[in-house]
């Protein structure tokens, strides 16, 4: 009966990225009041103090999304095939005493989109690309046998990556480009609070915001008319600053052991993505192209539950639900990140190879609401937006 | 995600004919030309029609090439192109010449074919039944010359536009007319020469071609849509250069003003142009509209709109000549308003659709206006549209068209059709 309690489980809107896990996945990502693996240094640093042996995690996941926009102009028009690999490998020890040590290598932020170079959005954007690698070092002290705290600084490097069109035409007819690229940093933090009493964990965590600084990044303009680099309109490079917010998340997660065999656990997020106000460009040689684009996400809310299940000795399965609400308002749908609501529904499994060596995987599929843009603030690019990404992951475990 | 079904409503769009002025004709840059024709918004509008149920829409076409125009001399001039040169200031800039017609175009096409696009570039309304318009130029019009079923070699009268279009039986019809029965008064600055060809209509002769168009057009039962004209105010060729765009430093100023007549003073900062008015000298006032044709070097550096070289009251359009201009184009409009409501016709307010413009409309995150060159919708000449603003047009059409016959016709990605195109 344990699939009725298969629940809501989400992924996190925005450019969050949920794959930090095999187990989280394999539950929908409701995993914070759980205490179950090495990804708990990511999760909630405190729990790493209630965990039942070290822990050493690594995997990846292949992203596949797919998008369909249908303007008011064209047929529907499909983003280009892609796959987005983000990956993860996770450290916790028990040291000396009531201290444990841990370290979290992942990439919980990132968007990619890439669309036809002549679609009918290509003054907007014809490809997107921002990835941001979180490297947490962090401590848990066990206070007692039912509290523990922990966290631990997050040093972040980011990396952009933006191409779209410029309506300026040459004789030939074709139009000119610009792509902007650079590396970002950034610095932020990790730290929670696990409690555990009988049968009941529960984690709070707070992961907070990250500001990340695009410094004497490169923005190279293609195929610009000739008369237009002589009277100096458009360079044909020139450098450009630039900052992403990456929003503060609060997690609570209650987890509740129901047989020796079965373990749920239900999450709650919020995210803090009102800190991403504007994408703002400067390009300090020629101020004339200056520009800010107002994105005034909300910050949003996420539900998930999960359960995991130990049918076999050998083998644990898994089933999440989740319900992920989307901060991007009405007017602010955009066709880089064309986002709405989330439904999520996941599986996984664990398999014991050997004594200590486990194989895991899990499969999600994130079912995006269809999303209409009427009035699009800054771009009037309107029309509406369906996607779903399927998500397949793979992942060891090495525990002793 | 399902595509939303194109439907024809309560309009047959089968056999569709363009009636009008350049605008229909798909002139652009100062010339008729092939590549302007195949994106004259009524093709945008037939291809669209081709969504539910519309037929072949045949134009007249030229030859491959720079087309063929009429300069404001009056000469034969190929499209306009747009050059990085150096101007007067030593700067590098971006004008706008004339290349090279290709004057092929203006043999007679001979009588066998039915034309959809009788779209005529220098027609005022009045001309849509003359049956002298046929006839080769001065007399008639060159363009109409080309492909009028008769050019006058039997009867020496000619045939008309309209009856050339009624050969199509149409079931539906577009209508801009009267855009030229304004604009070349305003273009030749308030008609200074005092050519018939450049007198605004006159109302009452205004009125009675439009009933005679219309009724026309839907004796046989077609529906169609009619367009309004724009004022003149939203046209680049008549607001890019400020009534106060002579910008002095201190010491300039000081210099003109020893010398300048009375009522005619300068300070450092924007000042308004000097013309001569009838032998009097005298600054312009706001709302008084120096012509895009003025040269701008002359402008720049040779003194012209100052004490020493006063602007010709040909160059502009001085207070009584735009309130002439406003007062026709507001009745004219109320006209084709009538027009619309009397016959059901679909109506697209053009005049408010370029107001609109003129402040800027964001398309698919490309930001048009009426600027000129850098406004990406009107043509080098700076009074007609590029395949751009056409479009914008056709979009305009379409719109009204759906919520006058109930069709769900889908608009065009104005961004896909080609604007100006720098060297």
């Amino acid at each position: 009966m344990w699939y009725l309690l298969v629940p809501f489980v989400t992924l996190a809107g925005g450019f969050q990225i949920n794959t930090q896990g095999q187990k989280a996945i394999g539950m929908g990502g409701s995993i914070t009041g759980l205490a179950i693996d090495g990804s708990v240094v990511f999760f909630n640093p405190a729990g790493m103090s209630f965990l039942d042996s070290n822990y050493v995690n690594a995997g990846f996941s292949l992203i596949i999304p797919q998008t369909t926009f249908l303007g008011g102009y064209n047929s529907s028009e499909k983003m280009s095939s892609q796959l987005y690999s983000p990956y993860y490998v996770y450290g916790a020890f028990k040291l000396k005493g009531k201290l444990s040590a841990g370290i979290s290598i992942n990439n919980p932020f990132g968007l990619g989109t890439k669309w036809d170079d002549n679609w009918s959005g290509r003054y907007i954007s014809q490809q997107a690309r921002l990835t941001a690698l979180f490297i947490q070092p962090s401590l848990s002290y066990k206070i007692n046998n039912h509290l523990s705290f922990g966290g631990g600084p997050a040093i972040v490097l980011g990396a952009a990556n933006f191409r779209k069109a410029i309506p300026y035409a040459n004789t030939d007819g074709t139009e000119a480009g610009v792509e902007l690229k650079g590396n970002a940093t950034g610095i932020g933090f990790n730290a929670g609070i696990f409690l555990s009493y009988s049968k009941i964990s529960i984690g709070l965590d707070y992961r907070s915001k990250v500001k990340l600084d695009l410094k004497n990044g490169d923005a190279t303009f293609t195929n610009v008319p000739p008369s237009l680099i002589s009277i100096n309109t458009i360079p044909s490079s020139t450098k450009f600053n630039s900052s992403i917010n990456l929003p503060s998340v609060f997690s609570l997660g209650i987890g509740y052991k129901v047989t020796d065999k079965l373990l749920m656990n239900v999450d709650l997020n919020f995210t803090g993505w009102s800190v991403y106000d504007s994408l703002n460009f400067e390009f300090p040689d020629y101020p004339a192209l200056n520009n800010s684009n107002a994105r005034k996400y909300k910050s949003s809310y996420a539900a998930r539950i999960g359960a995991q299940y130990k049918s076999t000795d050998k083998l644990t399965i898994r089933l999440g639900i989740a319900y992920d609400q989307t901060p991007v308002k009405d007017g602010y749908v955009s066709p880089e990140l064309p986002d709405a609501n989330k439904f999520v529904l996941a599986g996984g499994l664990t398999y014991r190879i050997k004594r200590h060596l486990y194989l895991e995987g899990s499969v999600m599929l994130e079912n995006v609401s269809e999303r209409k843009e009427i009035s699009n603030v800054n771009t009037n690019f309107n029309g509406t937006y369906k996607s779903y990404l399927y998500i397949f992951g793979l992942g060891l475990q090495y525990n002793f | 995600m399902d595509e939303p079904k194109a439907s024809t409503g309560t309009a047959d769009f089968s056999r569709f004919v363009a009636v009008g002025t350049d605008l229909t004709a798909g002139y652009t840059d100062g010339a008729l030309t092939l590549e302007g024709q195949v994106n004259s918004f009524p093709a945008i509008l037939a291809s669209r029609f081709n969504t539910v149920g519309g037929g072949d829409f045949i134009q007249p076409y030229l030859n491959v090439g720079n087309g063929i125009g009429f300069s404001s001399q009056n000469t034969l001039v190929g499209q306009l192109q747009l050059n990085s040169i150096m101007n007067c200031l030593g700067e590098k800039d971006l004008i706008a010449t004339y290349s090279v017609p290709n004057t092929n175009n203006l043999q007679w096409l001979g009588n066998n074919i039915i034309y959809n696009n009788y779209g005529i570039p220098g027609a005022k309304s009045f001309n849509l039944d003359s049956q002298t318009f046929g006839k080769s130029a001065p007399i008639g019009n060159s363009y109409y010359h080309r492909f009028a079923s008769d050019t006058g070699a039997i009867s020496g009268l000619t045939s008309t536009v309209l009856g050339d279009a009624f050969k199509v039986n149409p079931t539906f019809f577009s209508l801009w007319i009267g855009v030229n029965d304004v604009l070349f008064y305003a273009q030749s600055g308030g008609n200074e020469s005092d050519l018939s060809i450049n007198e605004i209509t006159p109302d009452s002769v205004f009125n009675t071609s439009i009933d005679r168009i219309v009724n026309s057009l839907t004796s046989n039962g077609a529906k169609g849509i009619i367009l309004n004209i724009p004022d003149v105010e939203n046209i680049p060729f008549f607001n890019t250069i400020p009534y106060n765009g002579l910008i002095l430093t201190k010491a300039q100023a000081d210099t003109l003003n020893a010398t300048s007549p009375s009522g005619v003073s300068f300070h450092a900062g924007a000042n308004a142009f000097v013309v001569n008015f009838n032998g009097t000298v005298r600054q312009l006032v706001e709302g008084e509209l120096v012509l895009l044709s003025t040269s701008l070097d002359s402008l720049r550096c040779n003194g012209l709109g100052t004490p020493v070289n006063p602007l010709q009251t040909r160059m502009i359009l001085d207070q009584q000549e735009v309130s002439n201009i406003h007062a026709s184009t507001v009745s004219f409009n109320a006209k084709i308003r009538a027009v619309a409501l009397a016959k059901n016709l679909a109506f697209t307010d053009a005049n408010a659709f370029f107001k609109t413009l003129s402040s800027g409309v964001v398309f698919n995150g490309v930001k048009y206006s009426t600027n000129y060159i850098n406004g990406g919708a009107f043509a080098l000449d700076g009074i007609h549209l590029n395949s751009k603003g056409y479009a914008f047009i056709a979009n305009e059409c379409i719109n009204s068209i759906n919520a006058q016959f109930k069709s769900t016709i889908m608009v065009v990605d104005v961004n896909n059709y080609s604007g100006i195109k720098f060297p």
